[in-house]
């Protein structure tokens, strides 16, 4: 049994110490925002926040990241909308959606340690997570533009 | 496609005529022979409710809501948008006012809009031959009921037929509050998911169904002019782009259903080889394994 913070509601989980974290938010929690890409940490579709980083969630084991705290696209606009899920509306990048949850949770990360990126952050912190679409350019006008909102804040 | 009907002179003819004429849309009885293709009929007829109406294979109004039907099958590219906002324009329906379904397989949706892509000839090619050719397409894409989503075909296919759909869903409203009220249909007009009669009384639609239910479809219907146009053509937010940056959209993989069960394949490493035993007791032993 193990002890699971997800977007700041503690949960019980009984599963095997392996599991990764993925499937246990979208088959024990029913959290089905991180999304099953590729399954080793190619792709960026399951990422999720673990204590305020981007990790792939489906290369994270349950034992590792028990006890602390869990944040996937539900959580990080307390109640609201996210100034990157604004930005993300504004700009329309979504194509089919699939991996834009995982974009988003990384675009999130990457506005905390750079508030306001160059292009060439964007493309080093963005660049491991893939979208079939391509919707990178506007992944990166709409991160951009959340940069401004956040620093107008 | 072994089992396509040999195409006879007289349906050829009346694949010409369909083109030449622009009568493709528009005339879908409710739950009657759908003249789009013989012998098949409106598919939303089949399981709809009481008090319900569906004009055609794209529009269904019950007394709780309204439901835009996609044909074309696509999340990514705006389709799923387009295809009801052609409907709303002729339909006036504001974005918010109605639900869209992905349309089950029938008949009723195969794709007109192939047509200039199967025929042999250049898109600026108006002769003779290359419209014939273009109507026998028709024809075979119509006796093959085939319904496909691809080789952006999806607004040739619907241009005309959905915003028909909606002008007849609308027409229809319009008689059946113009039976109910005793107001001639030229005093009635609509707006924003409502009737409204001459003296101002506004209807909604959905207060309408039961009565559009008993009343044929008016197919007799007009299509506006683009220069009326309140919806195509401007720039809009995609009508999922909210359920897709708050994680809220089901994709196939999120669908859970009763009883349901994931299956895992194990294949011969062996490429080619059949399997001559297996073992499925360290599987078996694991939790949650049947």
């Amino acid at each position: 049994m193990f002890d699971i913070v997800v977007n700041g509601s503690r949960h019980q989980v009984d599963v095997v110490p392996e599991m990764p974290l993925l499937w246990v938010l979208r088959d024990e929690l029913g959290i089905t925002s991180p999304k099953y890409g590729c399954g080793i940490a190619l792709c960026g579709a399951c990422t999720v926040q673990v204590d305020g980083e981007a990790v792939r969630s489906c290369q994270a084991r349950m034992a590792d990241v028990a006890g602390k705290a869990i944040t996937t696209i539900e959580g990080v606009g307390n109640g609201k909308l996210h100034p990157v899920q604004e930005a993300w509306i504004e700009h329309q990048v979504a194509q089919c959606g699939y991996c834009q949850t995982g974009q988003m949770i990384q675009a999130i990360s990457l506005l905390k340690t750079h508030p306001k990126p160059t292009d060439e952050d964007i493309n080093e912190v963005m660049s491991g997570n893939l979208c079939r679409c391509g919707t990178y350019e506007r992944i990166r006008v709409a991160i951009h533009a959340a940069a401004e909102k956040i620093g107008g804040k | 496609m072994g089992t396509m009907p040999v195409l006879s002179r007289r349906t050829f003819i009346f694949g010409s005529a369909a083109v030449a004429g622009g009568v493709v849309f528009g005339s879908y009885g409710q739950a009657q022979d759908n003249p789009a293709s013989p012998g098949t009929t409106n598919p939303l007829a089949v399981d709809l409710g009481p008090d319900s109406v569906a004009f055609n294979p794209w529009v269904e109004i019950s007394p709780e809501k309204i439901t835009l039907i996609a044909q074309h099958a696509d999340i990514g590219q705006g389709i799923g948008s387009i295809q009801p906002v052609m409907i709303a324009e002729e339909l006036d329906l504001e974005l918010d006012q109605f639900e869209i379904r992905f349309a089950g397989p029938s008949p009723a949706y195969f794709n007109t809009g192939f047509a200039h892509e199967i025929a042999p000839f250049m898109a600026a090619d108006q002769s003779l031959e290359a419209e014939k050719g273009r109507a026998a397409a028709l024809e075979w894409l119509r006796q093959s009921g085939l319904q496909m989503t691809g080789g952006s075909s999806a607004i040739p296919d619907t241009y005309e037929k959905l915003r028909a759909a909606g002008a007849v869903a609308r027409e229809t409203l319009k008689a059946a509050a113009a039976r109910r009220s005793g107001a001639a249909v030229a005093d009635i007009r609509t707006e924003a998911g409502h009737v409204i009669l001459p003296n101002g009384t506004r209807i909604p639609y959905i207060a309408l169904s039961a009565e559009a239910a008993k009343i044929p479809p008016v197919t007799d219907v007009k299509l506006r002019d683009p220069s009326q146009w309140r919806l195509i053509g401007k720039s809009m937010e995609r009508l999922d782009i909210r359920a897709k940056v708050t994680g809220e959209i089901v994709f196939g993989i999120d669908r859970k259903m009763d009883g349901m069960v994931y299956a895992a394949v194990k294949l011969n490493p062996n490429k080619g080889q059949p399997i001559r035993s297996y073992d499925a007791s360290k599987a078996q032993s694991m939790p949650g394994v049947q």
